[in-house]
C-alpha cells in the first residue's frame, strides 16, 4: 500500500454507515477477528485487514476481495470484537453495495438433491445468484 | 400450550423424523404444542444491514400471530428459525425505527412481547433437567456424545444469550441426564460452513471436516446437533469415508427417544393417555 491509491468519495464512505450504523475507525488492529475466523484459511485479506482497508478508505480493494464471499456470517469475529464494530456487519455491508448496484446477470437456477432448503435460501439471499 | 413454528427446512425434511421425534418427547412431558394456523419461511438468515426492513417481514408476523392465538410462545425446533424470530422480536423490542417501519408496513402493530423457544431451551425451562432424568428408562451409558451448536445458536450472544458463546453446556446437560457422557473437543463452537455446501462446497467441506476430525480425536461414538443444515454439512463432509470409518451425525432427540423407550412407546404411551383423558 505504499503508492497512492484512490479513497472512496465521502458519499460512498457515508453509504457503508447508513447500511452497517456501525464505525469502523475504532477498530485497533487486534485481529481477534481472524484469529477466530474459520475461513481465514481461504481469505485474500483477512478480516483484520479489511476493516484496516475500510478504515483508510480503500473501498476498491474490499469491493474486490474474495473475502467478501468467503464470509459464512457466522459471527465468530463480531462476538469477540473488544471494540463492537462487528466485522459481519461491515462484510455484510459491503456485499449489499455489490448487490445493490444493477447488474445484467441473470439469477441461475440450480438444483443439488438432498440439500436442505435453509442453505439454498441463505445462498441465495447472500449472493443473489 | 406453545405455538410450534415448523420452519421450511424441518417441513421438508420431515422423512428425518426431528419434528416427530421432538414432539413425541414433548408431550410425553406434558408439553403440548401446535403448529401455528399459518407461517411463513423466517427467511433463513438474520438481515445483517441496518437499513433493510422487508426481511424482518414475515418473522414478526408469526411473532404476532403467536400472541393473536393465545399461546404462551413461540416454539421451534431449527437453530436458524431460532436465530432469525429471536433477533427480529429483539429488534422490535430495542428499536424504534424498525418497529415503525414495520409496523406501518403490516397496518398493525407488535410490542415485542411473544417469547421465543428453542426445543432444547424448553427442555431446560419448562421441563427441567431433573424432570428429563425421571423420564429415562434405557440409560445411554457407555455413549460418548459429542454436542455440535452451530454458530446461529450461540451468536450473537448478547441477543441469543441462551448458552455461554464460548463454552456452551446445556445439550451436554441434556445428554448426561440421559445417561452418556458429553465429550468436550476443539472447534466445538466453529461455523460448519452453513450455506457455503451450495455454491462453495469446499468451504463447508473443509469447515465441517475440521470439526468432525477434532470430535472423533476427544473419542467421540456420535455427533449431535439441532440445526438440520449443520447436520447436512457434518454428515456431508464424510461422504468419502467408509461406512465404518464416519461419525454419526443426529439430531439431538435421537439419543434422547432411545434413552426414553424409543418412538413407538412414547407415541403410543401419548395416544393412551389422550383416550383416557
Amino acid at each position: 500500500m505504499r503508492f497512492p491509491q484512490k479513497v472512496a468519495s465521502s458519499a460512498v464512505q457515508a453509504e457503508l454507515k447508513t447500511i452497517t450504523q456501525k464505525d469502523v475507525k475504532d477498530c485497533y488492529q487486534c485481529m481477534k477477528c481472524s484469529s477466530g475466523c474459520p475461513f481465514v484459511a481461504d481469505m485474500d485479506y483477512k478480516p483484520h485487514q479489511l476493516m484496516l482497508l475500510t478504515k483508510l478508505g480503500l473501498f476498491d480493494q474490499v469491493l474486490k476481495s474474495r473475502s467478501l464471499w468467503v464470509c459464512a456470517s457466522c459471527l465468530t469475529c463480531s462476538s469477540r470484537c473488544p471494540r463492537d464494530i462487528e466485522p459481519a456487519v461491515i462484510i455484510e455491508g459491503f456485499r449489499a453495495m455489490v448487490l445493490r448496484e444493477k447488474s445484467d446477470d441473470k439469477i441461475q437456477a440450480f438444483h443439488k438433491p438432498g440439500m436442505p432448503r435453509q442453505a439454498l435460501i441463505a445462498s441465495m439471499r447472500k449472493n443473489r445468484r | 400450550m406453545l405455538g410450534y413454528y415448523p420452519g421450511c427446512t424441518v417441513r421438508a425434511q420431515k422423512d428425518d423424523g426431528f419434528e416427530r421425534e421432538s414432539m413425541a418427547i414433548l408431550a410425553t412431558l406434558g408439553i403440548p404444542a401446535l403448529d401455528l394456523s399459518e407461517w411463513e419461511c423466517c427467511g433463513a438468515v438474520y438481515p445483517l444491514t441496518k437499513d433493510e426492513y422487508a426481511p424482518l417481514l414475515s418473522s414478526v408476523r408469526a411473532l404476532k400471530r403467536t400472541g393473536e392465538e393465545n399461546r404462551q410462545g413461540l416454539l421451534t425446533l431449527c437453530s436458524a428459525c431460532y436465530h432469525v424470530l429471536k433477533r427480529v422480536n429483539n429488534r422490535m423490542q430495542n428499536d424504534e425505527v424498525a418497529k415503525k417501519r414495520v409496523e406501518s408496513y403490516m397496518g398493525a402493530s407488535y410490542d415485542g412481547s411473544t417469547k421465543v423457544y428453542h426445543l432444547i431451551e424448553v427442555l431446560q425451562d419448562l421441563v427441567g433437567l431433573d424432570r428429563l432424568k425421571a423420564s429415562v428408562v434405557k440409560p445411554l451409558t457407555g455413549e460418548k456424545i459429542a454436542c455440535y451448536y452451530g454458530c446461529l445458536f450461540l451468536r450473537p450472544k448478547e441477543v441469543m444469550g441462551l448458552v455461554d458463546a464460548e463454552n456452551p453446556q446445556l445439550m451436554e446437560k441434556i445428554v448426561e441426564a440421559m445417561g452418556a457422557t458429553a465429550v468436550t473437543y476443539a472447534y466445538r463452537t466453529d461455523c460448519c460452513g452453513a450455506f457455503h455446501s451450495f455454491q462453495k462446497e469446499q468451504l463447508s467441506q473443509n469447515a465441517s471436516q475440521r470439526i468432525i476430525l477434532a470430535a472423533k480425536a476427544a473419542g467421540a461414538t456420535q455427533m449431535v446437533t439441532a440445526c438440520p443444515l449443520c447436520k447436512y454439512n457434518l454428515e456431508h463432509c464424510q461422504k468419502d469415508l467408509a461406512l465404518k470409518d464416519r461419525l454419526p451425525v443426529r439430531y439431538i432427540t435421537a439419543p434422547m427417544v432411545e434413552a426414553m423407550g424409543g418412538l413407538t412407546a412414547l407415541e403410543q404411551g401419548e395416544s393412551a393417555r389422550q383416550t383416557a383423558n
